[in-house]
C-alpha cells in the first residue's frame, strides 16, 4: 500500500528539515504543504527530500491538510498520515497508526496521548510519560467533552495531530475548516460518514519550541465556537 | 428642532448615495430598494415621532414609548445584517482557500511536466 505522510508547515524552517528527514528515513513518502511561510520552510523541506506544495497565502492548518489530502487522492495513494511539522511527534508512532488500516480493521486511526493501557493490545501498552502543562490538560479534556457532545464520538484525545486515513476515508471526508477547528471537524466527519476508527497511544513532545508556536489558550477556546459556526453555515 | 433637520439632511444624502450606486450598478435594484426603504422609514419616524407611539400601542407595547420600538427594530436589523455579513465572509474565506489550493496543486503539476 502506498502511504503518504502529509505535513502542513507554517514558518517551520528551524525544524522541518529534521522532521522530514526522519520520516523519509523511516521509508515514507512525504508531502509538505508550505502554508504561506515567510521563512525558508519550503526550501528546507525540499532539501530534506519532501515534495512541497505551496499556498501563496497563509490559509491555516486545516486548509493545508486538505490540500495534501487532495494531492494524495490525485496521485493514487492508499493511506494518508497527518504529521506535525514542529517535531512534537515521534516517527516510530507512524507504524502503530498504520497497522489497523493495513489489516483493514478500521478506516481512520487517531493518535492519543491519554489512552489507557490495555495489556491485550500491543498497540496501546505504552502510557504517555511526558508531563502535560496543567492548563493544556484541562483544555484538552474540555475538547474531549465538546467533541463527544457535538459529534457523538467519545475519544480520549480530541486534538492530536497524528491521524491516518484509508482510501475509503479519504474519499468521504469533506472538511471545510481552514484553521485549527479542523481537528474537531474531521472527527465530526468520521461520525457523519460512520467511518470505523480507533485510537492508538502516541507520544507528544512538549518542548519550549512547540509551546511558543502553539496558539494561546483563549484562542483554543474560541475554536469551539469556530467549529460550531462552520457546522451551522455548511 | 435641530436634531430633526440634521437627521433629515443625512437621510436625504444617503438616499442620493443609494440612487447613485444603483445608477452605477454597484448595487442591485433589490438592495437599493431595501436600503431606500430603511432610510425612508428613518426619515418618516424623524418627521412624525408620534407615529411610532401609536404603532407601539397598536402592537401591545404598553409602557414603552414609540422610540423604544424603533430601537428594538434597529437592533434586530443590525443583528440580521451582521449575521449576513458573517455568512458572506465565511463563503469568501472558503473561496479564497479553494483558489489558493488550486494554484498549489497546479504548480506542482507544471513542475512535473
Amino acid at each position: 500500500m502506498r502511504t503518504l505522510v502529509n505535513i502542513p508547515a507554517y514558518n517551520e524552517a528551524a525544524k522541518i528539515f529534521n522532521v522530514v528527514q526522519q520520516v523519509k528515513l523511516a521509508g515514507y513518502n512525504v508531502i509538505v504543504i508550505d502554508d504561506g511561510s515567510v521563512d525558508a520552510t519550503a526550501q528546507e523541506a525540499q532539501r530534506a527530500g519532501a515534495k512541497v506544495l505551496r499556498h501563496f497565502v497563509n490559509r491555516g492548518y486545516g486548509a493545508a491538510l486538505t490540500t495534501g489530502m487532495n494531492w494524495a487522492q490525485q496521485h493514487d495513494y492508499d493511506v494518508v498520515v497527518h504529521f506535525d511539522a514542529d517535531g512534537q511527534h515521534e516517527v516510530g508512532d507512524i507504524t502503530k497508526l498504520l497497522a489497523p488500516i493495513f489489516t483493514g480493521v478500521v478506516d481512520v486511526v487517531l493518535g492519543s496521548r491519554f489512552i489507557k493501557s490495555d495489556p491485550n493490545d500491543p498497540n496501546s501498552t505504552r502510557m504517555t510519560r511526558i508531563k502535560i502543562p496543567f492548563v493544556r490538560r484541562l483544555l484538552l479534556k474540555a475538547a474531549i467533552l465538546f467533541t463527544w457532545l457535538f459529534s457523538g464520538i467519545k475519544l480520549t484525545d480530541a486534538h492530536n495531530g497524528l491521524r491516518a486515513f484509508s482510501r475509503a476515508a479519504l474519499s468521504k471526508i469533506d472538511c471545510r475548516q481552514d484553521g485549527m477547528a479542523y481537528a474537531s471537524e474531521v472527527i465530526d466527519q468520521i461520525a457523519e460518514h460512520g467511518l470505523r476508527y480507533r485510537e492508538v497511544a502516541v507520544m507528544i513532545q512538549y518542548t519550549e519550541y512547540s509551546k511558543q508556536k502553539g496558539e494561546s489558550n483563549v484562542k483554543k477556546i474560541l475554536l469551539g465556537l469556530r467549529f460550531l459556526w462552520g457546522k451551522f453555515v455548511r | 428642532m435641530i436634531i430633526q433637520i440634521i437627521t433629515i439632511i443625512i437621510v436625504l444624502f444617503l438616499l442620493t448615495r443609494i440612487g447613485a450606486k444603483l445608477k452605477r450598478k454597484q448595487i442591485s435594484l433589490q438592495e437599493a430598494l431595501l436600503w431606500g426603504l430603511i432610510w425612508f422609514g428613518v426619515g418618516v419616524v424623524v418627521l412624525y415621532p408620534k407615529l411610532t407611539d401609536r404603532l407601539a400601542a397598536a402592537i401591545g407595547l404598553q409602557s414603552a414609548k414609540g422610540i423604544d420600538l424603533v430601537v428594538y427594530l434597529a437592533v434586530g436589523l443590525v443583528f440580521y445584517l451582521v449575521f449576513r455579513l458573517f455568512v458572506r465572509l465565511e463563503k469568501m474565506e472558503q473561496d479564497i482557500t479553494k483558489i489558493v489550493r488550486h494554484v498549489a496543486l497546479k504548480d506542482k503539476e507544471e513542475q512535473k511536466d
